[in-house]
């Protein structure tokens, strides 16, 4: 696949084509599914699509991805805040950290060759894809030892929600905060580094470290992306590196993919996709370790 | 959760649920009416792209508004633990976007 000529597309509306644009569409579409459904801000998908498949600078291309995940993050969370999945309490405390790593990503990603960006953005998706693989293998949400809600240090972020799935309240409390507010740092620092949400590691943590049910994991997940894009995405503003028309039409995608999304992860598990999606990544991996050396 | 404090983080969800849809709404309103815009008269269209850079800086102040709403809605609430993570929050993303 040629990278100049679709360089061109992309930088002029004029040049636009309807099948680019279909394409801008349906990509913005799947991003804004997997942001709600996976509680992942889906710039992990995006970013190798815009580069690999558009020609697009990767310094553009993250700038892009986190201008969508802060559409994902806002669509969805306005809904899951209304439900009570989103731990906002949480959340806010999460966000301390996870927008000092997102900062100090951006500033070090934007200083940084294109090359070197590639190969680290290759290198993060190979362990991704085998977790999503793993996790999509297995039947269930096995609870990583879901905590019960528990009064003082752990009982102030205890909160609850209802399932549908159950048909019941789900109370949980939530442990090992500290530990995963270190964990946050880093969550935001692939945000601003490589222009993905954080959410590959901002759910594990959540899930596994502080025993939270995954649904809410999710949600609490992606209600922070939006900050620790937000965080990143005026960098890269600042730096001229968001496209207008390009991130438009992108967003719009997202717009309706996540509300469209966050209807199914209310319902429905995600494993089949996060399997799909695990393969997808791999091969995905590949070829950005091939461009980055080319 | 106790059942007063359960009512306050209610008051508080509406406040960032309204927050957020209206950013998300507005954004969508004025990138669409930019894309179409710009499509018509083409990619010199200036009020296109003003609508276009106006949606696009108005979702990324979204998440900026939502914090200074959560912050607004624990400090009503009296919550100021909560309010003052939220104080936090807003000054690093202001020095973010100073220092970069």
């Amino acid at each position: 696949m040629t990278g100049t000529p679709q360089i061109d597309i992309i930088s002029s509306v004029m040049e636009f084509t309807i099948v680019s644009f279909l394409i801008l569409l349906a990509s913005g579409f799947f991003v804004g599914i997997l942001g709600s459904v996976l509680g992942i801000g889906g710039g992990i998908f995006l970013v190798p699509v815009l580069v690999l498949y558009f020609g697009v600078p990767i310094h553009q291309a993250v700038a892009t991805s986190l201008m969508a995940i802060i559409a994902a993050s806002s669509a969805v969370a306005s809904v899951n805040v209304e439900r009570g999945l989103a731990n906002m309490r949480l959340g806010i405390f999460f966000e301390i950290s996870t927008a000092m790593g997102s900062i100090a990503g951006a500033l070090v990603s934007s200083r940084l060759p294109a090359s070197a960006v590639q190969t680290m953005f290759a290198a993060v998706l190979v362990p991704t894809a085998l977790v999503m693989l793993r996790r999509g293998l297995l039947k269930k949400d096995r609870g990583h030892g879901q905590s019960k809600p528990q009064r003082g240090e752990y009982g102030r972020f205890s909160s609850s929600f209802f399932d549908p799935a159950t048909g019941s309240n789900s109370p949980y409390g939530v442990k090992n905060t500290l530990p995963a507010f270190v964990m946050s740092f880093f969550g935001g620092s692939l945000s601003g580094l490589l222009g993905i949400g954080g959410g590959i590691i901002h759910v594990p943590v959540m899930n596994v470290l502080c025993g939270m049910p995954i649904k809410a994991a999710a949600a609490t997940s992606n209600f922070m992306l939006g900050v620790s894009a937000a965080a990143s995405a005026v960098i890269f503003y600042r730096h001229g590196l968001i496209r207008p028309e390009l991130t438009a039409v992108i967003v719009l995608g997202v717009l309706a993919g996540s509300m469209t999304g966050v209807r199914v992860l209310y319902r429905a598990r995600g494993e089949r996709l996060q399997a799909v999606f695990g393969i997808v990544l791999l091969i995905v991996a590949a070829r950005m370790f091939v461009k980055a050396a080319g | 959760m106790d059942k007063n404090t359960g009512q306050a983080e209610k008051q508080v969800q509406k406040l960032i649920q309204k927050t957020l849809v209206s950013g998300v709404a507005l954004s969508a309103t004025l990138l669409t009416a930019g894309l179409i815009l710009v499509s018509i008269s083409g990619f010199f269209s200036s009020t296109g792209r003003v609508l276009t850079d106006s949606g696009l800086l108005l979702l990324l102040m979204t998440p900026v508004a939502r914090i200074a709403m959560l912050g607004y809605g624990y400090c009503r609430n009296g919550q100021p633990g909560f309010a003052v993570m939220a104080a936090a929050v807003l000054i690093l993303l202001t020095a973010g976007f100073i220092i970069g």
